[in-house]
């Protein structure tokens, strides 16, 4: 990031290469359309970038990396509630059991990481996406072993203790929600 | 949740994949909680399930289309940045015009007011010394002086016969 500071744009392409798909993992599960999450991913990287001469070494990147990609999402959400015609994506009520966005349509997805498909991986994308963005972004930044707790409590700008309630309550309604497939050792199965 | 060891390791879990001391500590205490080990594998199935979640398609080129969106965000901010250098630079002799304007009307407003105040206290200093100078005795007949000029003016014909007597 130092470098990045001085203007290196190799290391600019570096940083990009290293976190894109975090970011693109976060962005795309916060706004659930693949489009919007690409163009949102990339301008985060851009903000990033204008904002590389204020960025204090005192602040780990990827926590303020994540704080400006939670940031963008918000205001995206504000956006899209404010105007709620722009929103071809949203869930219709006949259409509620149904995945928003199907990965397997796009050509840039290769499925070789995917272990769980079908019916499962339906149930688990449809209940993260219904989760409170609180907690869904809590528990999702969980799964970048590289951010502690005490990180996640800075990007989600509340208390360790605050971000650890989050992400429980998140997974005791997913639990809940998938209690058949827990039960069922399903997920075993799929591996 | 019921016990420090099982948060911590519960937490843990969340995060990462436990360490095979971890996962010993973990079996003992299951061990002497046998009531806690259907929740546990619950908590363990979704970590599983939630660390195997496909990762969201990233094009391949999307490093390269960030690099551009810099370069063209940098050469648009650039010229900006020359364009309203160069504007001020225009600007600065016709502001420093008006700003010498400005201040010479100031000046001038200020003399006014000095010149008028001074010539308000010439005045008052002129009515102060007369009202200094007069003594009340001046103006102790003033009333019947006054009444002198009411009278009614004389016969000038009768004058002229008693002159001529």
């Amino acid at each position: 990031m130092l470098r990045v500071k001085q203007g290196d744009p190799a290391a600019f392409a570096a940083l990009v290469d290293k976190y894109k798909q975090p970011v693109m993992n976060l962005v795309y599960r916060t706004l659930r359309d693949a489009t919007e999450a690409e163009d949102l991913a990339q301008v985060v990287f851009v903000q990033v970038y204008k904002s590389a001469p204020r960025y204090k070494i005192s602040a780990k990147f990827s926590t303020w990396l994540f704080t400006i990609a939670r940031n963008l999402c918000l205001n995206e959400i504000r956006r899209r509630s404010r105007h709620p015609a722009e929103s071809i994506d949203a869930p219709r009520p006949e259409q509620e059991d149904q995945p928003l966005r199907q990965f397997e349509d796009k050509g840039t997805f290769s499925p070789p990481e995917s272990l769980l498909h079908g019916e499962l991986e339906k149930k688990i994308q449809q209940a993260l996406a219904e989760l409170p963005e609180n907690q869904r972004t809590a528990i999702l930044l969980c799964r970048q072993e590289e951010l502690s707790y005490e990180e996640i409590a800075d990007v989600l700008g509340c208390s360790l203790s605050a971000t650890k309630s989050l992400i429980h309550r998140g997974r005791e309604t997913l639990k809940e929600k998938l209690k058949p497939y827990l039960r069922s050792g399903a997920w075993r199965e799929s591996k | 949740m019921k016990d420090p060891v099982y948060n911590q390791l519960r937490e843990q879990s969340w995060r990462r994949k436990l360490t095979d001391a971890e996962e010993a500590e973990l079996r003992a205490w299951l061990a002497a909680h046998p009531e806690l080990r259907a929740d546990w594998e619950a908590e363990a199935g979704l970590s599983e399930i939630l660390g195997r979640l496909p990762d969201a398609p990233v094009p391949t080129n999307f490093t390269a289309r960030v690099l551009q969106a810099v370069e063209r965000e940098s050469a648009a901010a650039s010229p900006a940045r020359v364009r309203s250098w160069k504007s001020w630079r225009l600007l600065l002799p016709k502001a420093a015009m008006a700003a010498m304007a400005i201040g010479f009307g100031l000046l001038a407003y200020q003399h006014y007011q000095t010149e008028k105040r001074v010539e308000l206290a010439r005045n008052v200093a002129a009515v102060s010394d007369i009202v200094a100078a007069s003594n009340p005795d001046v103006v102790r007949d003033f009333d019947p002086i006054r009444r002198l000029g009411q009278t009614p003016t004389p016969d000038e014909e009768l004058l002229a016969w008693s002159w001529l007597k």
